[in-house]
């Protein structure tokens, strides 16, 4: 379980997000929407532990424990975004390798070769990504967050700028077998949202306006009045 | 889940490793390095023949000013090349320690410069006809090298995500190492002279009590700068 309290961030008086309170139970699928600025990433962010709030705090598993602040619980974190967080320089395999060095103690702990089978990448697994179509490179930057045998997923706009093929393989590696997992989708796409989750947080200039349970095609006129009523 | 995630000194050596991998593929960094400090030492050697009698005087302050510029090409490089597809992002949400980040930088760097006035202390030897090939240089280069570092990472990763980070990387960094580039020239003048130790040892001291400053301070700022 994820649980933010009042969690707010500032970057120079403005508010990104403001005073959020959102419980995500393990196996949820969560849409985050909103327009651009809205706070989405900031939120993201907050939650992957790469940006500390101004004020509240983030729990897992417990409002008495910590958050994404201790390197244990990032570990339970996997992040995909739009950006690869990949080394250009570098192969998949060599990518792959780094991040996975990062989650884990020892080589013995973690089967590169088993996730890039996973994921298709082994025939290309000695190509740098500076020579990756962008489709590829999400299709590793997917492989890269799911090293660490995620519990809690963050996708931030995944979906940008890729096709149908990466689009599919994102849906079913991500968003199939999630009864042991939580995942946060932050999208502009209120479609994909309604395909993939099955609930939603709308959120406008960092507050949360809108919270939908049981996401369906339905829903969609909700959340296009909620967005467009700001 | 604790004993899953990698100790400090693993983290290290694992972010040390990808530049150095980064480092022989790209031959960027000490390419460049390389190839800035010969062309400043070859200007320096022109104008030195055609003006100056005793080019010995003015060594010190060559060597170091090649290294200092040298360094900005390598600290400007290091991290805007994690900007590209956002791989400092990544890096940040794994579950390791920003202090890891900013010594394997610093180490890193360190080796570059090590690596750089291997190379550059015999061409200024050769090209500036001055015997500056002494032992006694190697831990005078060495906690230059840190102090260089140490303060340079610091200064980087603040400044790498704005547009004019090139400029602004000297322009900052200068003030700052002042006291390490004034210490390190004086100590290998007084090297090249022939001194004894007893009469510049105080001054790789006093680089050596920054370097400690500088490492300690910076390595406890770095997460709030890499946030930024």
């Amino acid at each position: 379980m994820i649980l933010c309290k009042n969690l707010s961030k500032e970057y120079d008086g403005i508010p990104a997000v403001n005073g959020a309170n959102i419980k995500i139970q393990k196996g949820e699928l969560v849409a985050l929407l909103g327009n651009n600025g809205a706070g989405k990433t900031t939120l993201l962010n907050m939650l992957a532990g790469i940006v500390k709030p101004s004020s509240g705090s983030i729990h897992f598993d417990s409002p008495a424990l910590p958050g994404p602040e201790i390197p244990t619980n990032r570990a339970r974190i996997g992040l995909v975004s739009e950006h690869s967080f990949l080394t250009p320089e570098l192969t998949i395999k060599e990518n792959l390798s780094f991040y996975a060095s990062l989650f884990y103690r020892s080589r013995g702990q973690y089967d590169i070769a088993s996730v890039m089978d996973e994921y298709g990448l082994t025939s290309r697994q000695n190509q740098k990504i500076s020579t990756l179509s962008r489709g590829w490179k999400q299709r590793t930057s997917i492989a890269r967050a799911m090293l660490g045998q995620p519990e809690y997923i963050l996708l931030d706009e995944p979906e940008n700028g890729i096709d149908q093929t990466t689009r599919g393989i994102l849906g079913q590696s991500l968003f199939s077998e999630t009864a042991h997992r939580s995942l946060v989708f932050a999208t502009h796409n209120i479609d994909l949202a309604i395909d993939w989750c099955s609930k939603a947080i709308v959120l406008d200039n960092g507050n949360l306006i809108h919270e939908i349970n049981n996401l369906s095609n339905e829903s969609k006129t909700t959340i296009m009045q909620a967005l467009d009523s700001k | 889940m604790s004993n899953r995630i990698p100790r400090i000194d693993q983290q290290v050596f694992r972010l040390f490793y990808r530049e150095l991998l980064i480092e022989f593929r790209a031959k960027e960094q000490l390419t460049t390095m390389v190839i800035f400090a010969l062309t400043t030492i070859i200007i320096f050697q022109f104008s030195f023949e055609m003006r100056t009698g005793n080019v010995k005087v003015l060594v010190p302050g060559v060597l170091w000013i090649s290294v200092f510029f040298a360094s900005m090409l390598s600290l400007n490089r290091s991290f805007s090349r994690d900007q590209e597809e956002n791989a400092s992002r990544g890096i940040v949400s794994a579950p390791i320690d920003p202090l890891s980040i900013y010594i394997s930088k610093v180490l890193t760097t360190t080796v570059f410069l090590c690596a750089l006035e291997v190379i550059l202390v015999p061409i200024i030897n050769v090209l500036l006809n001055s015997p500056i090939l002494y032992i006694d240089l190697i831990p005078v280069l060495l906690v230059g090298n840190i102090g260089v570092s140490a303060t340079g990472a610091i200064v980087a990763v603040t400044v790498a995500n704005t547009k004019s980070r090139e400029t602004l990387l000297p322009v900052i960094l200068l003030p700052l190492l002042l006291p390490v580039l004034l210490g390190c020239i004086t100590a290998t003048g007084a090297i090249i002279d022939g001194q004894p130790i007893n009469k510049y040892v105080h001054w790789v001291h006093i680089v050596a009590i920054y370097d400690i400053i500088f490492t300690f301070a910076s390595g406890l700022m770095f997460h709030f700068a890499i946030e930024n």
